[in-house]
């Protein structure tokens, strides 16, 4: 009779405590305020201890990346020497034609180009699944940052901030399932968006199958962007396939940041 | 003493969880996909009782996901279920040996992937039926081997003095 008794109270609890994760789960899906405070507060609560046990373990992660980096060594440096050589070339180029741009602008009235304003950034969690890829960085409402705002690193662009808490942030990859942003063809100037998925494979959608893509294309992001700056590296096309379901190439892309080695990070305050 | 040991499993948990998402989580890169708060909550449960598993279960999951975004509420609801589930096992007339709890950790990984890809089917995302088999296979096997780190840990295979070749104090 106790027995019963004592089972039957444990299954009232857990009845209890189910149907309170499922008023969380719809107060969440519903993107409430109350939720988001609390996520702050977490964030907030947690940050600094994070951030010294990101600290701590720093060095086997990049044991971890070295192991990694070892088998491929001679082919990064093969690759990144011809990079160098190809960059070397095209640098006075650039240089020149920055001048010449700088002063046409100035001639006929246009604005000069304008650097970003950046926060910089330490990344101290991390996590991932097949529905999300989020990083949490030590900076937060507290140095200015705003949700929405692009977070990149020296590669080019990694996330968007999703929840800005006084001293952390929460940044959602761009491998995240969630995330979609506008982007540019950089050669060709087409428009579409790139989006994660669960795999962690980074596409770049809606770009109509007539519409000619090379591999090797690099991608910028669009200037419709309301917090996301116009131009910043993306990645470039890996793989394009076309698919007699869909009227859109399947476009897959090769970030240029590497998500494994995110330890400093910008975010863009413009 | 209960009470102070039930404080220090609590701590115990919080660890874990920072440990989670600052460290693990880097692992999923090399395809060492380890959930640690799955293993420690079983652990805690195991040993504290189903109440507290429940309880610590929920309030875990309930931090996870509100430190990592998503939808709040799954992993608390997951990890509760873990909590009620593990100890149900050793009540329901199981031993507390090593076989056991090798048993549990498999069912409990197996159990948690099809749920969490079922909650979240539900909610629209898409589904890699061939990712989600291979999750199957490796996941059980890293979550034993780190099973055998975490339970001695807590003293959950405490009263088994010899098993296996490991060899455990009866106190923690």
């Amino acid at each position: 009779m106790a027995t019963a008794r004592k089972n039957l109270r444990y299954i009232i609890v857990l009845i209890v405590i189910i149907v309170l994760c499922i008023v969380i789960v719809t107060v969440s899906y519903r993107n409430s305020e109350i939720l988001k405070k609390a996520r702050s507060a977490v964030l907030d609560t947690f940050g600094p201890v994070q951030e010294k046990t990101y600290q701590f373990f720093q060095p086997v992660i990049r044991f971890f990346n070295g192991i990694q980096d070892y088998f491929v060594l001679s082919e990064k440096i093969k690759n990144l020497e011809q990079q160098n050589r190809k960059l070397t070339r095209d640098y006075s180029e650039i240089v020149n034609l920055k001048i010449e741009n700088d002063a046409l602008r100035k001639l006929i009235g246009i604005n000069l180009r304008q650097d970003y304003k950046t926060e910089p950034a330490k990344v101290i969690g991390f996590y991932e699944s097949k529905w999300q890829s989020h990083i949490i960085i030590d900076a937060g409402r507290s140095s200015g940052i705003l949700e929405g705002m692009a977070v990149v690193n020296e590669d080019g662009l990694i996330g968007v901030v999703t929840l800005a808490s006084n001293d952390t942030s929460e940044v959602r990859l761009i491998n995240d399932p969630h995330s979609s942003i506008g982007a540019r063809i950089l050669s060709s100037r087409k428009l579409g968006m790139v989006e994660g998925s669960s795999d962690k494979t980074i596409y770049l959608n809606y770009i109509v199958s007539k519409d000619i893509v090379f591999k090797g294309d690099i991608l910028i992001t669009s200037e419709f962007g309301e917090l996301i700056p116009s131009e910043i590296l993306i990645g470039r096309v890996k793989r394009i396939k076309e698919s007699e379901k869909t009227p859109y190439l399947q476009i897959e892309v090769e970030p240029f940041a590497d998500f494994k080695r995110l330890e400093y990070v910008l975010v863009i305050k413009n | 003493m209960k009470i102070f040991l039930r404080i220090i499993h609590f701590l115990f948990l919080i660890i874990c969880l920072i440990i989670q998402t600052s460290f693990i989580e880097h692992l999923k890169h090399y395809n060492i996909s380890l959930d640690l708060l799955m293993i420690a909550v079983a652990a805690v449960s195991i040993f504290n009782g189903q109440i507290f598993g429940l309880i610590y279960g929920f309030i875990i999951g309930l931090l996870l996901d509100l430190m990592v975004g998503g939808i709040a509420g799954v992993n608390a609801a997951i990890y509760a279920l873990n909590g009620f589930f593990a100890c149900k096992i050793i009540e329901i007339g199981f031993r507390k040996k090593w076989a056991v709890y090798v048993f549990l950790i498999f069912i409990l990984t197996e159990v948690n992937l099809l749920l969490t890809s079922g909650i979240y089917y539900l909610f629209n995302f898409s589904l890699n039926p061939g990712q989600l088999g291979i999750e199957m296979l490796v996941s059980p096997i890293i979550n034993i081997l780190f099973m055998f780190i975490i339970f001695p840990l807590l003293g959950a295979g405490r009263g088994r003095r010899e098993e296996f070749g490991f060899i455990y104090k009866d106190e923690i």
